[in-house]
């Protein structure tokens, strides 16, 4: 990923996260893979050996995979055509308890920021409602990150409204586009310490990160917002999460 | 395709036969993340209290007398005290967890948030409130906070009563820190034990293509904690290995190099 002038990195390492699940050790390919908005493209970046650990970053990938602002690298053990109507579904580098993952993130020449950035194809008909807890104060620029991965290829734009949670008051719209990542720009505004602002798309599912980023850039801090799922643990957390959404989205559109 | 799958099955019934995570006993109780108290050595910790019960209902306005208690742990994992807070009735408030919060709370080493009020007004099916809100770390130094959210289904609360949740298995296994190490940086380890029991943990740092060096040992009592640490020089990519028998023991890792610091799970 790359946005503003921070550049992105990505840690693949070919090394098991436990000593029972999956025990491939064959070389894998790694493949780029990007949108042009008709098409998956891929290409061949690397080959990987077990036990290896190889470290990518948007400086040494060519500015025609990020189009998007996202390329995604897939370890695989088969050949890819050069351009796929879909992305592949197999996963080779799969472990489930705990699960095998990559650390992404952002750097600069004064620090990193990190999270595990492992992705699997979102449903291409899909909402999104989070809350964002963690907007900073003082010398920070704070942004709202939207990733969107879906199986086609297509770029979509769709908008995304920006709530005030305590009196729903709609306070802005933004926009993100599938295949993306897409920023927005939080401290327009003027949220103070006590908001708890609702980012809702209706069309499209994504996952929302808030970025700080200290203005003398000395430091930046990434971390994603939770899905109403994660207010629970146990029973039917999907049910619980389509009733959470639709008891406040029944609150936004209600007539004033 | 099918020997795969029965291979799977009985891999996982070896080496994970129970979830991650057991279902509270006592229905109606709230749970609760074990999140890492960081205060000595100019560090501060502040934790981002929200209206949960107001979120799940959809309503942040949502009535009732809701408060949250904050429970303080020392790293062996005895409560060393605890502290009532009113909820916020919209919108978030940032806690410091200072002395000046509580004053027992120099020999805390994690706490825990068991929100408390109206959860009988919800309509949670089979689920349980959770508490995995956002925790953020800086040291005197810092312009701005490192978020990590909370990820352990660690502790559930019900009228006094603390039941440590996580499950472990009968068999020792690796978890391989799913981070690789680049110096220059300082790297802080934090691991929690969120089972009722003890358990007894090897650290190792090294790497699949080379050895591994046990670097530390110890004994976690259950809802305690360490907190273990490499200085990495270079940046050749390192790994830490876990031997525990966590079904998931996946420290919270800090990570410090020049004035930058990096909050994440490993």
């Amino acid at each position: 990923m790359k946005v503003l002038d921070l550049e992105g990195f990505l840690e693949l390492s070919y090394t098991p996260p436990n000593n029972w699940e999956n025990r491939v050790r064959k070389p894998m390919n790694i493949y780029a893979l990007f949108s042009d908005g008709n098409r998956w493209r891929s290409e061949l970046f690397s080959v990987i050996k077990f036990g290896e650990t190889q470290q990518i970053t948007t400086k040494t990938v060519s500015p025609d995979f990020l189009g998007t602002g996202l390329c995604l690298f897939y370890p695989t053990t088969e050949n890819l055509a050069s351009e796929l109507e879909e992305l592949p579904q197999a996963a080779y580098w799969a472990a489930s308890v705990p699960e095998w993952r990559a650390t992404s993130g952002f750097f600069n020449e004064n620090a990193q920021t990190s999270y595990q950035a492992e992705i699997y194809p979102l449903p291409s008909q899909a909402s999104m409602l989070t809350f964002h807890p963690f907007i900073q104060f003082s010398k920070v620029e704070n942004y709202l990150l939207v990733i969107n991965v879906i199986s086609k290829p297509d770029v979509t734009e769709h908008e995304i409204d920006i709530f005030n949670s305590a009196n729903l008051k709609h306070i802005g719209v933004s926009n993100a586009s599938t295949n993306s990542v897409s920023i927005i720009p939080l401290n327009q505004y003027g949220f103070t310490s006590n908001d708890l602002p609702i980012f809702l798309s209706r069309k499209m599912a994504g996952i929302p990160f808030g970025l700080a980023v200290a203005q003398d850039k000395s430091m930046f801090s990434l971390e994603h917002t939770h899905p109403p799922a994660s207010l629970v643990l146990f029973g039917n957390r999907n049910q619980m999460q389509s009733r959470i959404k639709k008891s406040w989205l029944k609150r936004i559109d209600a007539p004033i | 395709m099918i020997i795969k799958k029965i291979r799977r099955k009985i891999r996982f019934s070896v080496w994970i036969p129970r979830h991650i995570s057991r279902i509270p006993k006592l229905s109606e109780s709230v749970i609760s993340d074990l999140f890492p108290l960081r205060i000595a050595e100019n560090w501060k910790t502040h934790f981002e209290l929200l209206d949960v019960q107001g979120l799940i209902a959809g309503d942040n306005s949502f009535g009732g007398n809701k408060s949250a208690r904050f429970v303080f742990f020392d790293e062996e994992g005895d409560q060393v005290g605890e502290k009532l807070c009113l909820t916020p009735t919209s919108g978030r408030s940032t806690i410091e967890l200072s002395s000046e919060f509580h004053p027992s709370i120099s020999t805390a080493a994690t706490f825990a948030v068991f929100h408390e009020g109206a959860i009988e007004n919800l309509d949670l099916e089979e689920s349980f409130l959770a508490e995995r809100g956002y925790t953020c770390y800086s040291r005197l130094n810092s312009e701005i906070r490192a978020y990590v959210h909370g990820n352990f289904d660690s502790l559930a609360y019900k009228k006094g009563k603390i039941q440590a949740i996580g499950n472990k298995g009968f068999l020792p296994r690796f978890y391989t820190v799913q981070h690789p190490l680049r110096g220059p940086a300082k790297y802080e380890f934090f691991l929690s034990n969120p089972t009722p029991r003890s358990v007894k943990v090897k650290i190792f740092h090294g790497a699949e293509d080379k050895k591994w060096c046990e670097i530390e040992r110890f004994k976690l009592r259950s809802k305690g904690s360490r907190i273990f640490k490499v200085d990495k020089s270079d940046d050749k990519a390192t790994f830490i290995r876990i031997r525990s028998q966590f079904y998931l023991g996946r420290p919270v890792v800090f990570r410090s190099s020049g004035r930058g610091l990096d909050v994440f799970h490993g």
